[in-house]
């Protein structure tokens, strides 16, 4: 039986799944749910994440919300096809793929959110992006993005020398990242440079960008 | 081995480690850090986390920073020591992984901004944002909502056991009740109080007060 998961192809929450879900060569199928309708806010989604936020996985009887977790449960399940994303062969490699996992989520993610909202979301709200709030988070990604490239120096990717969840937790916001004026923040360091061009040209992830046209004349 | 955590005892995030090492009865040594004289942020200190944040671990040669990271590790090497934070089939592992992102993306920061306007920078002698904490208290009474209705279905957060996801709540709750005058938050919802009534009460835990009250 095939995995569900349900979400907009454009989000990039759900394409942080959807890259973990090809990566791991396995079939799914995606369910839109339509953000503009308020669907994600309403019955019967909110059975699915009380929280009223994409994605949401089912697998069989089993049905999860949060990214981070469904990607981590797929990289777990499909563990022995594709590519070894969580080194679970390794205890102590696992753990490096896992604090490079928080780093993601508590440093990373809170610097790099609020400037793709700005850019993305706020014209949405017939706002025009909040350059304070974009200076301030610049600001802070700035010194996230140093720390990045002193390790990247060190190691070929975050957790060590192998590709891992880790690095693949920040392409999605990143790819949008890219897409402000902002991006010089990651072209001006030579090692996070590299390796944002290396890990955002796997197929894997090729797949799910072609769809995250969000903000694009005629979406 | 000792285990060798770098943080102050009284913190939240070194707070979550030391629970999980508690529970597994690890032993450990705290190197406190002085957060009011920076010492997070000076050289020695970022060697073992480039961030400037407490804590950091060190358990003989091998390093970790980022507490969930740390409190995994520590679940996953001693699975068959103590109470089985993780969960036992890879479903239940996958709700635990769940209810922690919960804890760490839609919980955590009402916490940390409502403790730090309405706590932290007065004991700096600073004057918190009021409004901000009011709408942190707003969105958290919500969250709590959430969190009564999932209670009222299960004892813990991912199901019938206390796992990693009920130990990670424990500092930003007891932060909540006792310091910034938000227990009402948890004894208005029955299962809610309940729940925090037993993951409060457990020996680990109150073996971990009793250090940080020296």
């Amino acid at each position: 039986m095939a995995l569900k998961l349900y979400g907009a192809a454009l989000s990039p929450c759900t394409s942080r799944v959807m890259t973990c879900l090809h990566e791991k060569e396995t079939d799914f199928e995606l369910v839109p749910v339509d953000l503009f309708a308020g669907e994600h806010k309403q019955l019967p989604f909110l059975a699915k994440n009380p929280f009223g936020q994409i994605p949401a996985l089912e697998d069989g009887d089993l049905s999860l919300f949060e990214s981070r977790a469904i990607a981590a449960y797929v990289a777990e399940k499909f563990k022995e096809t594709g590519s070894d994303l969580i080194r679970h062969q390794s205890l102590k490699e696992a753990a490096e793929v896992k604090v490079w996992m928080e780093v993601e989520s508590q440093q990373y993610h809170p610097a790099i959110s609020p400037i793709i909202f700005q850019f993305f979301a706020a014209p949405l709200q017939g706002k025009a992006p909040d350059q304070a709030i974009i200076d301030e988070n610049t600001e802070k990604l700035g010194k996230v993005l140093d720390v990045y490239e002193d390790k990247l120096g060190r190691t070929k990717y975050l957790a060590g020398d192998f590709y891992s969840l880790a690095d693949l937790f920040h392409l999605s916001f990143t790819y949008y990242f890219m897409k402000t004026p902002c991006a010089h923040l990651i072209n001006e360091r030579p090692h996070v440079k590299a390796w944002w061009e290396d890990i955002s040209s796997r197929p894997a992830f090729q797949k799910v960008a072609s769809a995250m046209n969000f903000g694009e004349k005629g979406n | 081995m000792v285990v060798k955590v770098y943080g102050p005892i009284k913190a939240a995030c070194p707070q979550r480690v030391l629970s999980c090492l508690l529970e597994k009865d690890v032993d450990f040594q705290i190197l406190h850090i002085d957060l009011d004289a920076g010492d997070h942020k000076k050289p020695d200190f970022l060697l073992h986390q480039p961030f400037g944040q407490v804590p950091a671990i060190e358990d003989g040669d091998f390093k970790l920073f980022e507490s969930r990271a740390i409190i995994r590790y520590y679940a996953s090497k001693y699975e068959n020591r103590g109470p089985n934070l993780l969960g036992n089939t890879l479903e239940e592992r996958a709700l635990v992984d769940q209810w922690l992102e919960v804890e760490a993306h839609n919980f955590n920061d009402l916490v940390y901004n409502l403790v730090l306007q309405l706590v932290i920078l007065p004991r700096m002698g600073k004057q918190g944002d009021s409004a901000l904490a009011l709408t942190c208290q707003q969105k958290l009474e919500k969250v709590f909502d959430i969190y009564e209705q999932r209670l009222s279905a299960s004892a813990y957060l991912s199901g019938d056991s206390f796992t990693l996801a009920d130990l990670s709540h424990q500092p930003g709750i007891r932060y909540l009740v006792e310091d910034a005058g938000m227990g009402h938050l948890v004894s208005q919802r029955k299962h809610v109080n309940a729940w925090w009534d037993t993951i409060s009460n457990r020996p680990a835990w109150k073996k971990l007060m009793e250090l940080a009250s020296c």
